[in-house]
């Protein structure tokens, strides 16, 4: 199923000078493969945007899911836990993986521990290899 | 609370209910009234007439023309005096005629009558009745009719001094009855007081003021005159004497006629309106009363106002004041507006009813109000305890900001001494919010701080309390970081899980090494991996916080690390958490997550603190990761003592399943040491807590 640029657009409840409008998006790069790009700053008001669109694509018969993030500019507790929750619900043989996550974003999964918890690569490319099987270097 | 609001409404309804009891008396006396006070007006202009007429028939008919002449007043006792002598009945018309005229004479005849009425066959004073100019004219009819209805006494001395015993006796009686009525309130009659002598007591002085009232009083009771008047000149006497004293003093003066006449037309409808409105009212409770004074009836004129009069006077004591003041009032008033007035007397008791209840149910909020505030402020202090102000040699000082939005609440603090003499500090975050938080953040709080008295080290207690609190915190994380104080080794452990370690700034600070940081509880993942150890030989300060701080938004950036960094070593000495906590917050343009922070102060000379021990745990997957190199790497080894390293703790993990890796970086070269413990029970760890007397 292919829900494509579904604008999922939120202003950041911080209305911080630097918001980013969020955005999440979606698109399928197989029957069970989907890409959720997600835009902005990922915090208390934006988290839950996340957890719908997520759940929607794995509601809708993906296996394989990659979480873009490499046009992310902060992430908080909140937005780390969706991810987390989703991760611990997945079917069976379902897999997530996190990409192009850089930055305040890197530091911030590498302080909180949780870049061992999730398959975390560079890039989407990366990210896709290793959902679906292929092995990844630690 | 809820029994003080419980008694309020109590109290209020024996109010309402007086209120409304009273308000229902009010409309009752009202309803009474209009009749009595319609006809007043009525019988204020004719009440003398009839009653006179009435009472001439009556002084005519009834075999005593003694009785029969006296009635009325001594005016009328003379005008009936006369009518006796014409004949009676013949005389009424003439008489009711007459008595309607506005009697210009009314003045002096006043005065005669009042003289003649009296003394009849004896109070009269001579004089009077000689001067009687009115007596000059139609002894009785002239004077009468001279007079008008009013001038009973000025209906001619003459005639009243023939009329005078007749009249005596009946207007005696009459007279006695209207003065009992009028006793209380009317003001005597001026012509009746003339006589100094006491009226003897066949003498009705012929209250003139009787006149007026007994027409709606003969109306109503048919007066038989013909009653002994023996029987009601007892009564009568009473009232008589009270008659003729009142007016002795009017007489002196000599009112005006008009003065006289005004005072008698007053008198009259008073005591008649009274009478009238009393006796609907009396009749209704006291047929009993009313009933048994047949002779009293018997008197004609006095009849009805006897009736009511009697059974006025049993009642009188009761409610007289009441009564009469507001028959008095209500007779004034006409019965359009005294239903508009009884409006808004109900309109003004039910708004002050309802002001009351809403007064009360105000109390009963704002106590409401007070029990729910009390009870946050408990909550609020289960989680943010005050700490005390010292832990031996430790000054201690937390804070706790919330966030003004959403994501209020979460954080959690804790500071206690060990039993062994250390100090432990707790410091955390759930991620939840709202209600549930509140339980979850109790839970977690109070779980490791069991597990930290129960003496086992920072990373043992992540690592025990876990799984167990995994399974009742849902989908929340809770990121925390526990830590214990050595204070003779002076020597800081901390092992954090998903949570920033804390800065110690003393003479310099160490920047902790973030890299293979443990996961926060609840990420279904193993916690308590990782555990430093910071030696702090001279004063230093240790900040605890939590995410928000640094989460801060300055200027569109975070407020980071480095600045806080920066910010706790521009601290003045002595200061606190909260002073902390203020300086972040001005800095800052938005903290979108609460603030919490636990400050340690050690004493001493100023040195550098540093990192002088390094725990990680590492499974088979976390060996063949690259954060273990580069967690190696950020701790100064070099490549060829990385790959011995892990080369040996994967020889290690495919045996156990785990390894510690310990790195000693007190001297060079760095020491290495991998060990087998399996920290995913607690059997092992308490057996060596309960051996060693604590746990490291």
């Amino acid at each position: 199923m292919t829900i494509s640029d579904s604008g999922f657009s939120t202003s950041a409840g911080t209305a911080s000078p630097r918001a980013i409008a969020f955005a999440v998006s979606q698109h399928s790069i197989d029957e069970l493969t989907s890409v959720v790009a997600v835009e902005g700053e990922l915090d208390l008001a934006s988290a839950p945007t996340l957890k719908w669109s997520l759940t929607d694509v794995l509601d809708g018969g993906a296996r394989r899911v990659v979480v873009d993030l490499s046009m992310v500019t902060f992430i908080d507790s909140t937005a780390l836990g969706v991810l987390v929750a989703v991760q611990r619900h997945l079917d069976p043989g379902a897999r997530i993986a996190i990409a192009g996550a850089a930055g305040d974003v890197l530091n911030i999964f590498e302080l909180t521990g949780l870049d061992a918890t999730f398959q975390m690569r560079s890039t989407v490319e990366e990210a896709l290899a290793s959902v679906r099987g292929a092995t990844a270097p630690g | 609370m809820v029994g003080g609001a419980y008694a309020s409404p109590s109290i209020a309804r024996p109010r309402l209910r007086s209120a409304v009891t009273s308000l229902s008396c009010l409309l009752l006396l009202l309803c009474t009234a209009p009749a009595p006070a319609a006809g007043e007006a009525a019988a204020r202009s004719t009440r003398v007439l009839p009653s006179r007429a009435q009472f001439a028939a009556q002084t005519v008919n009834p075999s005593g023309k003694h009785s029969a002449s006296s009635p009325t007043d001594g005016a009328r006792g003379g005008t009936r005096g006369a009518a006796d002598g014409s004949g009676g009945q013949a005389h009424e018309p003439p008489e009711t005629q007459r008595i309607q005229t506005p009697p210009p004479a009314q003045g002096p005849a006043k005065h005669d009558r009042s003289v003649p009425v009296r003394p009849v066959g004896a109070g009269v004073p001579p004089d009077r009745r000689a001067s009687g100019p009115r007596a000059a004219p139609p002894a009785g009819v002239g004077s009468v009719s001279g007079q008008g209805t009013i001038s009973e006494g000025g209906e001619g001395s003459a005639q009243q001094a023939p009329a005078e015993p007749q009249v005596g006796a009946p207007a005696a009686t009459v007279r006695g009855e209207r003065g009992k009525h009028r006793h209380p309130r009317e003001p005597k009659h001026p012509h009746r007081p003339p006589s100094p002598q006491p009226p003897p007591p066949s003498q009705k002085p012929a209250p003139q003021p009787t006149l007026a009232p007994p027409v709606a009083l003969t109306a109503s009771a048919p007066p038989s005159v013909v009653a002994p008047a023996t029987a009601p000149v007892a009564p009568v006497r009473a009232a008589g004497p009270r008659i003729l004293a009142e007016p002795v003093p009017a007489a002196g003066p000599v009112p005006t006629a008009k003065g006289v006449g005004a005072r008698r037309r007053r008198a009259v409808p008073k005591p008649a309106a009274t009478l009238a409105v009393v006796a609907p009212a009396l009749t209704a409770r006291t047929s009993t009363v009313v009933s048994s004074p047949p002779p009293e009836l018997g008197r004609g004129v006095g009849g009805a106002p006897v009736k009511a009069s009697t059974p006025r006077r049993s009642a009188h004591g009761a409610d007289s004041p009441l009564v009469t003041t507001v028959t008095k009032i209500i007779g004034v008033v006409p019965a359009a507006v005294r239903f508009l007035i009884a409006g808004l007397v109900a309109l003004a008791l039910a708004l002050g009813a309802a002001s009351r209840m809403a007064a009360l149910r105000a109390r009963r909020l704002a106590r409401q109000r007070l029990q729910l505030l009390d009870d946050v402020g408990l909550l609020q202090a289960a989680l943010l305890p005050d700490l005390p102000a010292r832990l031996g040699p430790v000054g201690t000082t937390a804070a706790y900001r919330p966030s003004s939005g959403p994501a209020a609440g979460g954080d959690f603090y804790d500071a206690f001494a060990l039993a062994d003499g250390q100090l432990a500090v707790i410091m955390g975050d759930v991620s939840g919010h709202g209600r549930d938080a509140l339980g979850q953040t109790t839970l977690v709080r109070f779980t490791l701080r069991a597990y930290l008295e129960a003496g086992l080290s920072p990373r043992g207690a992540l690592a025990a309390a876990a799984p167990a609190l995994e399974r009742q915190l849902g989908d929340s994380l809770v990121t925390v970081v526990l830590a214990t104080y050595e204070p003779r080794a002076r020597k800081l452990v901390y092992s954090c899980a998903g949570h920033p370690p804390p800065l110690v700034v003393g003479a310099g600070s160490p920047s902790p090494v973030t890299i293979c940081a443990a996961p926060p509880i609840g990420a279904g993942r193993p916690t308590g991996t990782r555990q430093t150890t910071v030696s702090i030989p001279g004063g230093a300060l240790a900040c605890f916080y939590t995410d928000g701080v640094i989460e801060a938004r300055v200027g569109g950036e975070l407020f980071g690390e480095p600045r806080l960094r920066e910010l706790l070593a521009g601290l003045e000495p002595g200061a606190s958490a909260s002073m902390l906590l203020d300086r972040v917050a001005e800095e800052s343009d938005q903290r979108p997550d609460d603030m919490a922070a636990c400050l340690l102060r050690m004493e001493g000379e100023p040195l550098a603190p540093t990192v002088v021990l390094e725990e990680l745990e590492l499974d088979d997957a976390e060996t063949r990761r690259g954060r273990a190199r580069r967690f190696l790497i950020a701790n100064g080894l070099d490549g060829a003592e990385i790959e011995e390293v892990l080369g040996d703790a994967r020889r290690e993990v495919t045996r156990d399943g785990r390894v510690l890796l310990e790195l000693s970086l007190l001297e060079r070269p760095l020491q290495v040491s991998l060990r087998r413990q399996n920290v995913a029970t607690l059997q092992q760890p308490l057996q060596s807590a309960a051996q060693s007397g604590g746990m490291r």
